[in-house]
């Protein structure tokens, strides 16, 4: 009996996974616990094992394609083995593969050609190049005996996508057209006194299709957009002491772990010390309710080269400057590097985003769903300020804080971010 | 290194595992005074003794049944049958009894029984004389099937049989115990299932075993100088059977020819066939899998047909252009 190999549920908060890679192909054996494709949740990329031995006898869905979790991605069992697969769409190509001697069988030429007799021949590696290279094999013309398709006939195709895509609608046989291209590639504009009917002039668009990253980060945001109502109130800081702090504290750090301070370790562990006075801001919107969380959980917003990434410094309120200076420096590698695992990325309570390195002065963070609140810190600049009817000169930095307004109220809000303020600009009440 | 016979590669092997291993010894008809019918246990009476060199009487099922009797008590008998035609005499004592012992007795008793012999057509023999019956064995689950095509190989895989804890039949080939290459003086074995690339070619992989293996090198230097580049495998052994390394070839290449000397018939080429269609090297073929293979005939007694009834070079050549367009 062949067993479903399904797209995992990886988390609460999955909903679909994208195919990243198939490590084997139909027809290779299985060991149990054999890695046998790699996936990309909502979060991290993931390796998929054999949940039993067998033969991997189906393959439902492609690299890159996008599947629900707990659909059948493939199926695992015995060589030879029937398998019943529940949806229909598969069955157009494999009704077409089983309508070898179209003339002699007119049942089979309904099902699988529309014109009767035209079953095309073309070898196997053909075929693999033509379906690589998104080429029709009934545009090709036949160099091998018997009118077989070879693969050097498919590798002689030499035109742009577009210029295929034309040929297929217009039936052109693309081996008879000369093209003005580099190497006499075919291009679109070769194929217009062949197709005088194409009239509607087509601009090549490079559109990067949505995946992995980039559409969690979209799907993430979108939701946290439409479904939290954001509110965003701004707060100038003076920095002053706490970069007297850091020029002190970093050299020892630095002594001490190899590590420097930076301002969002101090934001971090003021911050912490903020979610825990005031468990307002240290919740999560879900469905039935609001849930406070006891812990203080900071995700910090890492920009990687695949996209933005949150990893989560948990329990930040039980840690001292040391700690998070380590840990927050530890994910914020990981996250890089993409060797995050999962608990690293769940469970967050609270995030920040600091753009200040970019000198950004102020901006409107938005919410990491299902948390309430967000900070987002700028550039610390040193500005005048008046003070006591003189003018002085500060480290100024402005803090923005967004918070879900169906969980928190302005006034809340407000009072939470002063006291951060007041935090920054009095270290020593941090003891 | 020294270059020397397939013939005495095969002596050498057994000298010198009779000298690491008392418990090695020989039975067979005429291997003793006579020395053999190839002349390949030349000598060896004298050199060992009656006890473990041993004159048999013309009953291949008898000795052979003894050999697996022996082989059961812990001896590690390497029985010589004269032609490999004769093993149809002893299919009982191979198919029922040594292949089947150790299964099922659960293990308690191995049977490591070498069984040589030479198969293989050319010369003059006629039909009882020069069949390739390999693929018989290659059939039946508890026997390996070693096919060496030179001297190095003969020695080393004789080697590796001999220490093998499992019966293995090792067919020699008549025409090939002249051929010299170098072979090491020091002790060496080549590994079962692993097949030898004897040439690298990116244009079709030929896959050869025995005698054939030299006749594919020869015709993929002729079809070099007209640009067609051949890769030759030596499969070696066909029980176990390198997979891998012909799908390696045949994703390269996109293109097999298997060759064997044996009728074409319920071949070992069909077998080698059967895996690659099966593999993941299936969507690399760009032309039909061809095998050049012995005629389903008996082996003529005539020497011109004897020549046209198995594979020759230039078989090899019009028949891998055949899938060469």
């Amino acid at each position: 009996m062949a067993v479903e190999l399904l797209m995992p549920k990886m988390g609460m908060t999955m909903e679909e996974g994208t195919i990243i890679k198939w490590h084997k192909m139909e027809g290779d054996w299985l060991k149990k616990g054999e890695i046998v494709l790699e996936i990309q949740t909502d979060k991290v990329k993931m390796e998929i094992e054999s949940p039993e031995e067998g033969v991997l006898l189906k393959v439902l869905a492609g690299e890159g394609d996008v599947v629900p979790v707990n659909k059948p991605i493939a199926y695992i069992g015995e060589q030879g083995e029937e398998i019943a697969i529940p949806e229909t769409s598969e069955s157009a190509d494999s009704e077409v593969a089983v309508a070898e001697k179209a003339d002699t069988s007119p049942q089979q030429t309904a099902a699988g050609s529309s014109e009767p007799g035209s079953k095309i021949k073309a070898t196997p590696a053909a075929k693999r190049l033509a379906r690589e290279k998104g080429i029709d094999l009934s545009n090709i013309k036949p160099g091998g005996p018997n009118g077989r398709v070879i693969a050097a006939d498919v590798e002689s195709i030499k035109a742009t996508p577009l210029a295929q895509r034309i040929a297929q609608e217009k039936n052109i046989d693309l081996s008879e057209i000369k093209g003005s291209g580099v190497n006499e590639k075919v291009r679109s504009e070769d194929l217009e006194d062949k197709a005088d009917t194409f009239v509607e002039e087509i601009k090549e668009v490079s559109v990067q299709p949505l995946k992995g990253l980039r559409k969690v980060v979209a799907e993430r945001m979108s939701r946290s957009w439409d479904n939290a109502p954001h509110a965003s109130i701004n707060l100038e800081v003076d920095m002053s002491e706490m970069s007297r702090f850091r020029e002190k504290v970093s050299p020892v750090m630095e002594k001490k772990k190899g590590l420097k301070v930076s301002y969002n370790h101090l934001l971090i562990r003021v911050l912490a010390q903020a979610l825990k006075d005031h468990p307002e801001l240290n919740a999560r919107f879900i469905d039935n309710g609001i849930e406070y969380c006891d812990q203080v959980n900071i995700g910090i917003a890492v920009a990687t080269e695949d996209g933005l990434i949150v990893p989560v410094l948990h329990g930040a309120e039980l840690m001292d400057v040391e700690q998070i200076v380590v840990r927050a420096d530890e994910l914020i590698k990981k996250a890089r590097h993409g060797e995050l695992v999962l608990s690293e990325l769940e469970g967050g309570s609270f995030t920040i985003s600091n753009l200040g390195m970019y000198g950004i002065k102020s901006f409107t963070p938005i919410i990491n769903p299902p948390e309430v609140g967000i900070i987002g810190a700028g550039a610390i600049k040193e500005q005048p300020v008046v003070e006591n009817g003189t003018i002085v000169i500060k480290s100024i930095t402005t803090l923005s804080l967004s918070f879900d307004h169906r969980a928190v109220d302005g006034a809340q809000a407000a009072l939470f971010l002063s006291h951060v303020k007041e935090l920054l600009e009095e270290p020593f009440r941090l003891i | 290194m020294e270059e020397i016979t397939y013939g005495q590669a095969v002596r050498d092997a057994m000298r010198e595992e009779m000298y690491r291993d008392e418990n090695v010894f020989l039975m067979g008809e005429d291997i003793g005074v006579y020395g053999g019918a190839f002349g390949i246990t030349s000598g060896m009476l004298n050199e060992f003794g009656e006890e473990r060199v041993r004159d048999t009487p013309i009953s291949e099922a008898g000795f052979v049944g003894a050999g697996v009797g022996a082989a059961m008590v812990g001896m590690r008998p390497i029985v010589e049958i004269m032609f490999s035609d004769f093993v149809t005499m002893c299919f009982d004592q191979i198919v029922n009894q040594a292949a089947k012992i150790r299964y099922m007795l659960g293990g308690q008793v191995s049977v490591p029984l070498v069984i040589r012999t030479p198969g293989g057509s050319g010369t003059g023999a006629a039909a009882q004389h020069s069949q390739s019956l390999e693929a018989l064995f290659a059939h039946i689950p508890g026997l390996k099937v070693v096919m060496p095509a030179n001297a190095y190989d003969a020695k080393g895989l004789l080697k590796s049989a001999i220490r093998d804890d499992n019966p293995v039949l090792f067919f020699e080939h008549k025409l090939l115990y002249k051929k010299k290459v170098s072979v090491p003086k020091e002790d060496y074995t080549v590994p079962f299932g692993v097949a030898d690339i004897k040439r690298s070619g990116g244009d079709v992989t030929i896959a050869a075993t025995s005698i054939m293996v030299s006749r594919a090198q020869e015709a993929a230097e002729k079809l070099s100088n007209e640009g067609i580049e051949c890769e030759v495998i030596d499969l070696r052994t066909l029980v176990p059977f390198d997979r891998e390394t012909v799908v390696g070839s045949v994703k390269k290449t996109g293109r097999l020819v298997i060759v064997q000397e044996a009728c074409k018939r319920g071949g070992f080429s069909s077998e080698v066939a059967a895996e690659i269609v099966e593999s993941e090297a299936f969507d690399y073929l760009d032309a039909p899998i061809k095998r050049v293979a012995g005629k389903n005939i008996p082996i003529p007694y005539c020497i011109e047909l004897e020549k046209a009834a198995v594979p020759q070079v230039e078989d090899i050549i019009t028949d891998t252009k055949t899938v060469l367009y």
